[in-house]
């Protein structure tokens, strides 16, 4: 054969070769037993292994059906987030979202692997966020400073000491609802679903129906301003609590726990929170109210709750671990100089920080008590801090905010360019902003870099929030108050 | 010296060291203890465990691999290969083929590695069509099923 094959014209050298290299090829990803084919599939970059799935029907249903190898690659691209941290997320970023194949999609194939899915989803909203965003103002006829500010797919709220909180759209700006009813001051809200609860100077807490804009539960009980709240979530797997909690911290030294009150059910509220002095008793009767948590020596300023760890920081210099689940107060940690602005939980390690104007961060363990770091370098009030799995951020009135190891309490990256005290910042699994006096920033934590200015030229910058592509503000401008929403492009939420 | 037996009947006696490369082999020695008896290879042919006896033989003072890897990324940073193994393995695809199954029945795991690693640069940076060609794969998608799934993959175009 060989001899005769020496002999033969071009014409058919390549008609032999035509059928002799197609019997020599063997589709490896089809025929090697799968954990081979994995194996390949594990050597190839993201862009090869997209195209693998064009090929044909056998390489694309092993390709998408390994749910390992899309989670390896959110790993590699670090967007593979641990379960504390997810629970954060807006729904469109957890997986839940992916699980189902997207609309009008052909019977005859197999869905996409949702982990697939929420790498795409991931990457391009990581990659939108090196872009510029667009921009909305939205006048909001007042001058009053901002105070609280939330955002989510359908809804922005924001409050101020006017008095008065304001639900705006996020999509056009439009003015959707204005809440009235409180008689001070509104420092501390948040909202989940339909259902928004404020806190206020003047006592009260109060429970609203964002369908209908109405004010369905006020709950006596804080003898003073209602300075911050969290809306504490159900526990993992039917540990407590079995059903959201509102847990209230005040001026008048104390906490309270209240069940948040479901949609629909009857209205409450307690007797005697017009004007006037407070029903001593009245939260003993409030079938809301849980309990009471006594014990600081002065003001509270900030909590952080999740399970049945709280962790309270006050102006009597100290942080307090309680567990909302008894009432106990399992530790008193001390070590700070001064006032306590704010606290941060760490589930992932068991552990907590504080942020107090003697212009340190303590990291302490959450099953001794024991500070394991203090970590210096703040020369003013820390009053902004923030732990996601890999960072621990700290904003401060000296005008930086400083990048830690959440493990170690290594200083990773200063980050400075802002010129008056940090007011305000927004720290999630994708971006950092800050907001102080005449700017808007976004960093790149990660790098310790400077990325884009979204705002200049503007007084105070008071809060910010985000939610998927979207982040809002509200700051100053001249004598007007003005909330911006910065989108950046990508798929819809 | 160990001497080892193929499918078809043929006999290859090589050093224990070059032998013991093989996991699968170092084990049966281990069990067996010292002995001339032929240990029978039965899912291998001459060919392949000739060429992979090569590949042994010039490897066989390597230092023994690391444990364990970072289990949490498994992802092979590189793709890399050594300018002997990419001679070595120059092969057409059916003995590629051959001696990546040999190379995981016998357990010899760097070989594994280079046979996978090749196969995974072979499809590097090809478009569909031209994976379909090298290895003879013919296209089952309907027109509708393919628009569906070039739709959906092809978002990392620009990475």
């Amino acid at each position: 054969l060989l001899s005769l094959l020496k002999l033969s014209p071009l014409s058919v050298l390549r008609a032999t070769d035509g059928f002799v290299t197609p019997a020599l090829s063997r589709d490896f990803l089809s025929l090697l037993p799968t954990e081979l084919s994995l194996q390949i599939l594990q050597c190839l970059d993201l862009r090869s292994l997209l195209r693998c799935c064009r090929v044909c029907r056998n390489w694309r249903d092993l390709i998408d059906g390994e749910a390992p190898l899309w989670r390896s690659i959110l790993k590699h691209y670090k967007l593979w987030f641990e379960s504390p941290s997810r629970a954060s997320l807006p729904p469109s970023m957890r997986l839940s979202a992916h699980l189902r194949p997207p609309a009008n999609y052909l019977p005859t194939l197999r869905p996409p692997n949702p982990y697939k899915t929420l790498l795409r989803y991931r990457l391009r909203l990581q990659q939108a966020l090196t872009q510029c965003p667009s921009q909305m103002t939205i006048p909001l006829l007042t001058q009053t400073v901002v105070t609280c500010l939330q955002i989510s797919a359908t809804r922005i709220v924001s409050a101020s000491d006017d008095h008065t909180i304001h639900v705006h759209s996020p999509i056009d700006g439009a003015l959707l609802q204005s809440l009235q009813g409180h008689s001070g001051g509104v420092w501390a809200l948040q909202f989940v679903h339909n259902t928004l609860v404020s806190g206020s100077t003047d006592r009260t807490v109060r429970v609203w129906d964002l369908r209908t804009g109405t004010n369905t539960h006020v709950f006596a009980g804080h003898t003073s301003t209602v300075r911050c709240l969290q809306i504490v979530e159900k526990g993992d797997n039917g540990t407590w609590p079995r059903r959201r909690m509102i847990i209230t911290g005040s001026r008048d030294n104390s906490l309270r726990l209240w069940y948040l009150p479901r949609e629909g059910d009857a209205e409450y509220k307690s007797p005697g929170t017009g004007e006037g002095d407070t029903d001593r008793d009245e939260p003993q009767r409030n079938p809301y109210h849980v309990r009471l948590f006594a014990g600081h020596t002065s003001a509270v300023r900030a909590l952080a709750a999740r399970g049945k760890t709280l962790v309270s920081g006050s102006y009597d210099c100290t942080v307090r671990v309680w567990d909302m689940s008894t009432g106990e107060c399992r530790f008193v940690l001390s070590g700070h100089a001064q006032k306590v602005y704010s606290v941060a939980l760490d589930p992932i390690r068991e552990r907590c920080a504080s942020g107090s104007m003697d212009g340190t961060v303590r990291i302490w363990c959450l099953e001794t008590g024991q500070c394991l770091h203090a970590l210096t370098g703040h020369t003013s009030l820390v009053g902004l801090l923030s732990i996601r799995p890999n960072q621990l951020i700290s904003a401060a009135a000296d005008s930086t905010l400083r990048v830690w190891s959440p493990t170690s309490g290594d200083l990773l990256h200063t980050l400075t360019g802002h010129p008056a005290a940090i007011t305000c910042f927004l720290h999630d699994e994708f971006r950092v902003l800050s907001g102080s006096e005449g700017s808007l920033k976004m960093w790149d934590a990660d790098k310790g870099e400077w990325r884009r200015d979204l705002l200049t030229e503007v007084g105070g910058v008071w809060q910010v929030a985000g939610w998927g592509r979207r982040v809002v503000s509200a700051s100053n401008r001249g004598d007007e108050t003005y909330l911006d929403v910065f989108e950046w492009g990508g798929e819809t939420d | 010296m160990v001497t080892l037996t193929t499918s078809d009947n043929e006999t290859f006696t090589v050093d224990k060291k070059v032998a013991e490369k093989s996991v699968l082999i170092k084990n049966m020695l281990e069990d067996v203890g010292e002995s001339d008896q032929a240990i029978p290879l039965p899912n291998v042919t001459a060919s392949v465990l000739k060429k992979v006896l090569e590949w042994c033989e010039h490897h066989k003072d390597d230092p023994a691999p690391p444990e364990n890897e970072d289990k949490d990324d498994t992802r092979k940073r590189t793709t890399d290969i050594s300018e002997w193994d990419q001679k070595f393995i120059a092969v057409d695809q059916e003995m590629l083929f051959e001696i990546i199954l040999a190379a995981n029945y016998l357990d010899i795991k760097a070989l594994l590695d280079v046979g996978c690693k090749t196969v995974a640069n072979m499809i590097k940076g090809k478009s569909p069509e031209e994976i379909r060609k090298l290895f003879n794969i013919v296209n089952d998608f309907t027109p509708e099923e393919e628009a569906q799934i070039k739709k959906e993959n092809e978002w990392a175009e620009d990475r």
